[in-house]
């Protein structure tokens, strides 16, 4: 479920940066982005997040529940981290307040990450110069791409600590889940 | 040459992104975006690059004339970077579009860029955030490392002949701001 709400909460990102004004009805005639909204604004309800877009962004949501299992946490994934920078922040004392702050900074670093990795997303890929060219770019990308899966640790720990998780019955049911699954509203949409 | 062309329009782009507002006038009474901007246009001039910034963004100084040494570039990238020429047949065709290349590459080199800043970004918000710093700084550097490419194909792009100048003969020939920008940048903070 977290996973699923920070891959559409990046994917909805590239349709549209401006996080604050994401709303039902600016996207009324947009199904895509409608329905990403969905999906983001039941998982947060699942997942009892209870703020805006624009606070979940900042990691305000961020409490005692993720201070008290930060410990936990950080000893489950050090062993599994070569990186050596990774490992010596992550042994560092803490307070509550540092953890939002992590979360801020990198999920700040991962929507910009979000942009390079979708940079041609939606452009024209017929023409020649482009196809040889783009080559250039999946290298970094490919890395880049492996290399945030770090980042994405963190954030995944923050937005659910105490491993939460439905159905998607349930989600439907009971948290407004959209029943209707991408491909058909995308393709619609196009 | 080109290097501090690119350097400085990268920056300044990160500072300000509409290039249809970068002017001397705009810039007046901001030294950091005042100074890159001189570096632009002395370079621009001195490497013989017309057009407005908007227009540089797009790459547009390539469709000039005589501006696309198309054999000098082929064989320069093909030497370096063969893999670019395994599956597409660039080398049968006789026209090949720079311009779009250099919009391509200069768009994808500014989202770099904006990635990097983000560790500037948040050192000036919070000084105490330096734990995650040191993962963004590790994943920056692989990146820096990975895009050398990139920035060598926009170099041979935006200097073709290798076009050279002194720093003297900038100052003196093509308004070059003769100034220390990281000292102007810490004044600026």
């Amino acid at each position: 479920m977290e996973k699923q709400l920070l891959d559409t909460f990046l994917d909805l990102y590239l349709y549209d940066t401006k996080i604050h004004e994401w709303s039902f009805e600016k996207f009324e005639n947009f199904p895509s982005r409608y329905y990403r909204l969905q999906i983001i604004s039941a998982l947060m309800k699942a997942l009892d997040i209870n703020c805006s877009y624009s606070d979940f962004k900042e990691g305000r949501f961020i409490s005692k529940v993720q201070y008290n299992k930060w410990k936990d946490f950080k000893e489950s994934i050090i062993d599994q981290l070569d990186a050596k920078a990774y490992t010596r922040s992550l042994k560092e004392n803490l307070h509550p307040f540092d953890i939002q702050s992590i979360f801020r900074t990198f999920m700040q670093y991962r929507l910009n990450a979000q942009k390079l990795l979708g940079v041609f997303d939606g452009i024209y890929a017929a023409n020649e110069e482009f196809r040889a060219f783009v080559k250039l770019i999946e290298i970094p990308n490919t890395h880049l791409k492996e290399d945030v899966k770090n980042i994405e640790h963190v954030l995944l720990f923050c937005i659910n600590p105490t491993g939460i998780s439905y159905s998607q019955e349930e989600l439907i049911a009971n948290f407004g889940f959209p029943k209707e699954n991408s491909r058909d509203v995308d393709e619609d949409f196009v | 040459m080109e290097k501090i062309l690119l350097t400085s329009f990268l920056e300044l782009y990160t500072l300000n992104n509409d290039t249809a507002k970068w002017s001397l006038a705009n810039f007046a009474k901001n030294p950091p975006r005042l100074y890159r901007l001189q570096k632009i246009d002395s370079l621009m001039a001195a490497l013989k690059i017309e057009g407005s910034y908007q227009e540089f963004e797009y790459g547009e100084f390539l469709f000039e004339e005589g501006r696309q040494d198309l054999a000098g570039f082929k064989s320069r990238i093909e030497e370096n970077y063969p893999f670019i020429f395994e599956t597409v047949f660039l080398n049968n065709r006789e026209d090949s579009d720079f311009q779009f290349v250099f919009e391509v590459l200069l768009r994808y080199r500014i989202k770099v860029q904006q990635l990097v800043n983000v560790k500037t970004c948040v050192l000036e918000v919070s000084g105490i955030n330096t734990i995650p710093l040191t993962i963004i700084s590790d994943i920056d550097k692989k990146l820096q490392k990975d895009i050398a490419v990139i920035d060598n194909i926009l170099y041979y792009l935006l200097n073709p002949i290798g076009i050279n100048y002194t720093k003297e003969d900038l100052i003196t020939k093509f308004n070059y701001p003769d100034v220390d920008l990281a000292q102007i940048d810490k004044d600026w903070i």
